[in-house]
């Protein structure tokens, strides 16, 4: 509780600190050509996660090449997430840097809330963004990033949902309760586990939404006394099965990528994704069995949207904005939905756009493994507050891998 | 003329040696006790007591110090047997070019290397499991990010091994033992006497300096740890950058604690280092 | 029991020095490597062809990171020779010297993490000179620490010689002091160029992941789980190493002095 409180008081203290930016309000003053006119010749600084060469492709071959040639913007992606983008940017503050390293970020969830509470960020400024009247905005997953009002301070940029990949020639029926789990690892002992990042948090707060009574029981602002009635539950309940899990549940993965590797050595019988298309991608790649098939829990699946920021040090915010928008152009986000390329799905109102975009949206290839978008969307969870991921990260080292 | 160099250059050596390990370690101390940051109001034991509050970072201490002396205690055994046996191949020609091939490996590239080596879905585990030794890819031991850190303790073996050797070569050689073997069996002294009594206490006195201060690197070795090792126990350098760039922004003072811990044992294990005689080395 | 011996030490000399190699080159080549298969599906030279081809990452990774080990070496061989000799004939040699430990024995990515503080105020975060001045800060100490054996009395007494026949000290350093130390500035030279080349924590953390040496890249194809490319930079990692070692067998043993 001190650390929230901690985090409060450092959050006014760098208000008061801050000097409030006055740049912010000349730039949405002008028109979007100005915007576009200055931006030309920019060198920008991308910081992004780089743990799926999928989407590392469709920056490096695609993005940076095309703004490149439309806007004459020099775009280079550099590696780094979550934290690393936030203490990059709160170093810089530290050290009164006017100008940051970093322009764009993409981020979402406890990073987006972290960063606004260094200030890391500007905005807000996506109203300005010409694509933007094609984002459906009004979609709540669209419109709240982990429960937090996004209010401009970052653009949409494709959403994902949570689901679990097995091989059926191993796995005849998959677990979609805890008991049902608890069952299966009984039962085939050393075969599961999940990675010490996103990707095996998010697992653990989907038990945690099994565990508060199912979908829309965590919804809202974080909420400490459930936290703290659940949380226990679930730890007790790793703790007591963890010596069936991979390597005895005394280590876990670091990454999802190196799950998804022991996935395809038949190591383990489990895999998980928050990528759309991975399952379609690695099975046309045949890194992943034929056998192959994605599922999502009984309690539901829990979908977010990823977004891209611009920091509020950044040296060439027009050329970010201009960057920001071509992001959610029409013609990007098609590219960004092909399962060939990256297909992750769009952040756009398909039904607002012209009809040659709608067109090509429907004829893009549908996928043959993923899992139907209509029932996806019956069962989708809300993404929870950012607390609660911070605290399930806390927590699960505290509890479970340093027990 | 002869002031002014020397005056250049000790100005060099503070604007490159000495500042930026101090200011380093000033801005460490000060972060730590809440000074300087972001989230910081001033001064405070908080983050030092709360650093001690679990015992994760004595851990870390105790997991990386055991690292380091298992695995020298391993590559100095091995090079000692192995140099004094095979002096003669290992003096000149093909040996003498191969054993060096290991230090061309940097930490990263050796990480990388034994994981693709020994892990599950290694190149070991696959020939094991041609050769009807294992029957199904979980059979095969864990040998990389395991219980007992045997991934980690073998790549810094491999990295130190060669090293010791070539010293320890070379040692035989510029000290010249083996005039000495021949002066001590022509007395009547046992090969075993020798290599025992002699040879041994000689070569690891020669060294030991070099051994201290192979300890220090492994025990802040960051690469290897990252790639091979747990989730828990994290090593020294894990575990700072853990509390300094992952995840929580609240922890980045605690990361410092570590940090100033770490530099302040580094600085007492080079004071001993630097009381032994010169580091020997091999011409 | 003899021959048995020596074919064990014959076996364990190849398996320690030559299969690692092997394997890396191996994984550079291959293309779907799926369990339990021994050999890759099929091999081929596409990344190496890519290499070479232009327009590609890993070539800008390469002759970046040659790049910055060229004048890292350059430089810090040449400071670290003088402060040496200053170290060497002052009064506080021992505390000086202890001082200059220091950097070099830190952990990098530790000593990075409390500098990047003052490297962002300095605005050489995230720059290719930034990086280079944090490799010098391991890399200088080093190469003092190097030579701090070469200066002994008996070449005092030349360099005096030199002075007292009237010679300048511009002649003391050329005609003899170079001449004396030049097998040792050379192997200096290699044995910093291949600190600068390893470099991973000061790079990474100081560097902000925009200054993409080949160890860098390295990880960010493992966090990929990309390993054909990863072993590709592994094996242009460990390319000048092993060049090195044709050109002199001894420059690997005085990397820790």
């Amino acid at each position: 509780m001190h650390k929230i409180k901690l985090l409060t008081a450092g959050l006014i203290f760098l208000l008061l600190g801050c000097n409030t930016q006055k740049e912010k309000s000349d730039i949405l003053k002008i028109s979007w050509e100005e915007i576009e006119a200055k931006a030309k010749g920019a060198s920008l600084t991308m910081m992004m996660f780089q743990g799926d060469r999928k989407v590392n492709k469709y920056m490096n071959e695609y993005v940076v090449p095309t703004v490149k040639e439309k806007y004459s913007i020099t775009l280079t992606i550099v590696p780094g997430q979550g934290k690393e983008i936030v203490s990059n940017i709160m170093s810089e503050k530290e050290a009164g840097k006017q100008k940051s390293e970093i322009d764009l970020c993409w981020i979402n969830g406890e990073t987006f809330f972290q960063l606004r509470q260094i200030d890391g960020l500007y905005g807000p400024y996506t109203n300005k963004l010409p694509n933007f009247k094609y984002v459906d905005i009004e979609n709540p997953i669209i419109k709240y990033d982990f429960q937090q009002e996004v209010k401009g301070y970052e653009t949409p940029w494709g959403q994902s949902f949570y689901y679990l990949i097995y091989d059926s020639s191993k796995v005849i029926v998959p677990p979609v309760t805890m008991a049902q789990f608890e069952k299966w690892w009984k039962a085939n002992p050393g075969k599961f586990t999940f990675s010490n990042d996103f990707s095996g948090m998010t697992l653990l707060k989907s038990w945690l939404v099994e565990l508060a009574g199912g979908m829309n029981t965590l919804d809202n602002a974080f909420d400490e006394k459930k936290y703290n009635l659940y949380a226990p539950k679930l730890w007790d309940w790793i703790n007591a099965n963890k010596k069936y899990f991979w390597k005895k549940g005394e280590t876990f993965p670091s990454s999802i990528s190196d799950v998804s590797k022991m996935y395809s050595n038949g190591e383990l019988a489990f895999t998980m994704s928050f990528n759309d298309a991975d399952i379609d991608n690695k099975v046309s790649e045949g890194v992943f069995a034929a056998t192959s098939k994605a599922y999502i829990l009984q309690s539901g699946s829990i979908q977010n949207t990823h977004y891209v920021g611009i920091t509020a040090n950044s040296g060439s915010k027009e050329a970010a904005m201009v960057v920001c928008n071509f992001l959610i152009s029409p013609e990007a986000q098609i590219k960004k939905n092909d399962i060939r390329l990256w297909g992750s799905r769009t952040v756009l109102a398909v039904d607002k756009l012209e009809k040659q975009w709608q067109d090509q949206f429907v004829a893009l290839p549908k996928r043959k493994y993923g899992l139907d978008p209509t029932y996806i969307k019956l069962n989708a969870i809300k993404e929870l507050a950012p607390e609660y991921m911070i605290k399930v990260f806390e927590d699960f080292r505290k509890k479970v891998i340093e027990k | 003329m002869k002031n002014n160099t020397n005056i250049l250059s000790l100005a060099l050596l503070f604007i490159f040696a000495i500042i930026p390990v101090m200011a380093g370690l000033g801005y460490a101390l000060l972060y730590s006790f809440g000074v300087v940051g972001a989230l910081n109001q001033g001064f405070t034991w908080q983050y030092w007591r709360e650093a001690f509050a679990d015992n994760s970072i004595c851990i870390s201490f105790l997991y990386s110090t055991s690292i380091a002396v298992v695995a020298l205690l391993l590559s100095v055994t091995t090079a000692l047997l192995v140099s004094l046996r095979y002096y003669q191949p290992l003096k000149k020609g093909f040996y003498s070019y191969l054993i060096n091939l290991p230090l061309a490996f940097p930490p990263i590239v050796a990480a990388f290397f034994f994981f693709q080596f020994l892990s599950k879905g290694g190149v070991v585990s696959r020939v094991a499991y041609q050769t009807s030794i294992i029957h199904a890819v979980h059979q095969f031991p864990d040998l990389t990010n395991d219980t007992y850190s045997i991934g980690i303790i073998l790549t810094h073996w491999f990295l130190s091994f060669p090293f010791f050797l070539l010293l320890y070569t070379g040692l035989i050689k510029t000290q010249r033992l083996n005039l000495f073997f021949q002066l001590a069996e022509s007395l009547g002294a046992s090969k075993r006497q020798i290599i025992f009594r002699v040879a041994i206490p000689i070569l690891i006195q020669k060294s030991l300096p070099n051994i201290l201060l192979y300890f220090i690197f492994i025990f802040g070795a960051y690469e290897i740890p990252v790639l091979l090792g747990r989730s828990y126990p994290e090593s020294v350098s894990v575990l700072a950058v853990r509390k300094l760039q992952k995840f929580n922004m609240l922890d980045i003072p605690q990361g410092y604690v570590v940090t100033v811990i770490y530099t302040v044992f580094v600085l007492f294990f080079i004071l001993i280092i630097l009381k032994q005689k010169k580091l020997a080395y091999a011409h | 029991m003899r021959i048995k011996f020596s074919l064990l030490f014959h076996a364990f000399m190849i398996v320690i020095c030559i299969i690692p190699i092997l394997i890396l080159f191996a994984l550079s080549f291959s293309k779907n490597w799926a369990f339990p298969a021994i050999l890759a599906d099929h091999f081929s030279p596409i990344a190496w062809q890519d290499l070479f081809s232009g327009g590609n990452d890993i070539r800008h990774s390469l002759l970046l990171s040659l790049l910055i080990a060229l004048i890292v070496a350059c430089t810090a061989t040449t400071i670290g020779f003088f402060i040496s000799k200053t170290i060497a004939y002052h009064n506080f040699r021992r505390q000086l010297l202890f001082l200059a430990y220091l950097p070099f024995v830190l952990s990098p990515v530790i000593l990075a993490l409390c500098l990047k503080f003052y490297f962002i105020k300095l605005s050489l975060a995230g720059t290719v000179s930034g990086v280079m001045i944090a490799q010098l800060i391991v890399a200088i100490p080093y190469s003092i620490i190097f030579f701090s054996g070469f200066w002994n009395q008996r070449v005092k007494a030349f360099a005096d010689i030199v002075n007292t026949l009237g010679g300048t000290n511009m002649l003391a350093l050329t005609k003899v002091l170079i001449p004396l130390a030049k097998p040792l500035l050379l192997i200096c030279f290699f044995q910093c160029f291949l600190i600068s080349w390893f470099e991973y924590g000061l790079t990474s953390v100081i560097g902000y992941g925009k200054i993409q040496t080949l160890p860098i890249k390295v990880y960010q194809f493992l966090i990929e789980a990309n390993i054909f490319y990863a072993a590709l930079s592994c094996c242009l990692l460990i390319m000048p190493p092993v060049l090195l070692l044709w050109i002199n067998k001894s420059i690997f043993l005085k990397r820790l002095y």
